[in-house]
């Protein structure tokens, strides 16, 4: 878990300059770059309700107002409701703040689902002026294709026989032309601002969360609120590679594909919470943990500079090896590869860096991947044209990391 | 950063043929865990001091890999049905870390959960796999979450998105926990 393991301390350098944890990272191996979520697209793979897991489709959910028909949240206090039975009929309860659809003047139904909906005060009004915004709409149509038939008179003539529907297509035309604006009952003057003393009185007023869960309720009485639907997301890379992508159902976690760059980069992670000191010579131990399927080299730089930890030790060369790989099995003896390699195991490496803190809030370390890329899981060729013949030269990738070693 | 070392005294705890380790001597009560025959824990989890598993009043199961914390009570929920009530049995994933004095009354918690401390699930709760409950949550009872949800608040709602890497860091988070786990009479390793 990324607070088990606090991997926010740790943050990789995206493509798109902005700094993340390793574990909200895609690596699109196309691209060979890192992405996040900024600068990749989201697409909506499926929309769910949060409660019953039902998926539903986009028309679907789109006529419902997003929203699931069969379940109900409290309006008080925003719990899910539960049915309960009295007589063969149904009405919900509040398991919570114990409010029942009884205390309103909602009657108990027949049916478990499809709850009435708080409706709109000003539905009416507002389908007139979406009514009268249609009608000006196609007024400005009708004069647009006006002037456009000007030019041309051909078209403006009768068709004789309707064999194509052609002739009720130019009645409705020669309508729009006639009417020229559409009756729809002027819109009233609402009352003058309204500057009451009410919230002296002793009712008790809605709290902002029960207002936004039901925004058009007013002083009518509260009704359940049918629960808000979820969706699932897919992300794709900007070269419309497809990064991440679940498989399909509510509550599935299985990955139809997945490019989380922690299968691709190696996680550099603290070791141990640092003891810094002013002025002092200090150390800070990093692990540095292969989660990918193959070895890997790479060279780790300490980066000094403005607003970085002064580090003196130099680049450190490794080799990792992958979890799986069978030939490193004793290899808990330190090898002879740097000073700085303090233990390795399997996959893990030990690293200490000697750094020196002259202030007393400790700035982030830089540390600057250099890895060099194994390009031989990629099967399909980049483009057409480009043949799949993997280069002689090695391709290295530069990733800048930052550790913040002390935790505000 | 790496989770560091934690020690234990040998003769309180009990390691089983399948690893898990179980702590036998309590400061609460002399027996915290009843209904033994009704517990089930696959392998390799810890239960650590002061934890009261209720297997008397129903199934419980607990996946490989799970780590519970310091006082937290594992307790079968009761429904009231028209003709009689009935206790709900408690499933547990694998790789769940639960944390110090959380209550969990859940009838199902997915595998690579991480419950904060001090959380109460109530009553007959479903938690989905890849979740996080938040540091004193209070999840309602009858509450459902779907995979990959952060819960928070009381009463608990969704507030937030879990990386989609979850199963993979909660997997390294609890196997690393339990290797790290370790008797205190056994020299210390030379690192974290």
């Amino acid at each position: 878990m990324a607070t088990l393991l606090q991997s926010r301390l740790v943050k990789y350098k995206c493509s798109c300059d902005e700094w993340s944890a390793l574990s909200d990272l895609f690596y699109c191996k196309h691209c060979r770059a890192l992405k996040c979520r900024g600068c990749s697209s989201n697409e909506i793979d499926m929309l769910f309700c949060p409660s019953c897991l039902e998926n539903s489709s986009v028309t679907e959910a789109r006529l419902k107002k997003y929203r699931c028909m069969s379940c109900n949240e409290c309006p008080k206090c925003g719990r899910l409701l539960a049915v309960r039975t009295a007589n063969e009929k149904f009405y919900l309860v509040c398991i919570g703040c114990r409010w029942t659809t009884r205390e309103t003047d909602t009657p108990d139904q027949q049916a478990s689902s499809q709850w009435p909906m708080q409706e709109n005060p000003y539905e009416e009004e507002i389908q007139n002026v979406i009514e009268k915004m249609r009608g000006l709409a196609n007024i400005e149509k009708a004069q647009r294709d006006q002037r456009d038939l000007k030019k041309r008179p051909m078209n403006s003539g009768y068709r004789l026989t309707d064999k194509f529907g052609l002739q009720q297509m130019y009645e409705r035309r020669r309508k729009t032309f006639e009417k020229a604006t559409v009756d729809v009952p002027v819109h009233e003057p609402v009352d003058p601002t309204p500057f009451s003393l009410d919230f002296l009185s002793a009712k008790p007023r809605p709290t902002l969360d029960q207002i936004m869960r039901q925004p058009l309720a007013g002083d009518q009485p509260p009704k359940p609120v049918h629960v808000a639907l979820k969706s699932r997301k897919s992300i794709r890379c900007s070269c419309q590679h497809t990064l991440v992508k679940l498989e399909y159902g509510p509550s599935t976690i299985k990955y139809k594909l997945n490019m989380f760059a922690r299968n691709f980069i190696p996680e550099v992670r603290l070791s141990r919470t640092p003891n810094l000191k002013a002025g002092n010579e200090n150390w800070v131990m990093i692990s540095l943990t292969n989660h990918t399927s193959c070895k890997l080299d790479l060279t780790l730089t300490p980066e000094s500079g403005e607003g970085l930890m002064n580090c003196s030790t130099g680049e450190i060369a490794l080799n990792l090896p992958f979890a799986e790989d069978s030939s490193d099995l004793l290899g808990t003896e330190k090898r002879s590869d740097n000073e700085a390699v303090v233990f390795r195991q399997r996959h893990r490496v030990g690293i200490r860096l000697d750094v020196s803190q002259v202030a007393e809030d400790a700035p982030p370390l830089g540390l600057m991947m250099n890895l060099r890329l194994d390009d031989s899981f990629i099967q399909t060729p980049l483009t057409k044209n480009e043949e799949t013949k993997p280069s002689d030269e090695p391709q290295w990738l530069a990733i800048p990391v930052r550790l913040t070693l002390q935790d505000s | 950063m790496d989770l560091p070392v934690v020690t234990y005294e040998k003769e309180e705890y009990v390691e089983t043929a399948s690893g898990n380790k179980i702590c036998k001597k309590n400061t609460i009560a002399s027996n915290t865990i009843f209904g033994t025959q009704n517990i089930i824990i696959s392998g390799k989890t810890i239960i650590q001091k002061d934890v009261i598993l209720r297997g008397d009043l129903a199934v419980i199961r607990i996946g490989r890999y799970c780590i519970v914390q310091r006082g937290t009570i594992i307790r079968p929920s009761l429904k009231q049905f028209v003709r009689k009530p009935t206790m709900f049995p408690v499933t547990i994933g694998d790789s769940v870390f639960v944390e110090e004095e959380c209550v969990i009354n859940a009838a199902y918690i997915g595998s690579f959960v991480h419950v904060g401390a001090r959380s109460v699930l109530g009553r007959a709760c479903t938690i989905k796999e890849c979740c996080r409950v938040l540091p004193d949550s209070v999840v309602s009872a009858d509450a459902v979450f779907p995979p990959f949800s952060t819960i928070g608040g009381n009463p608990a709602r969704i507030v937030g998105q879990e990386p989609e890497c979850t199963e993979n860091l909660m997997v390294e988070a609890t196997t690393m926990y339990y290797d790290n786990f370790v008797p205190s009479n056994l020299p210390k390793a030379s690192f974290a």
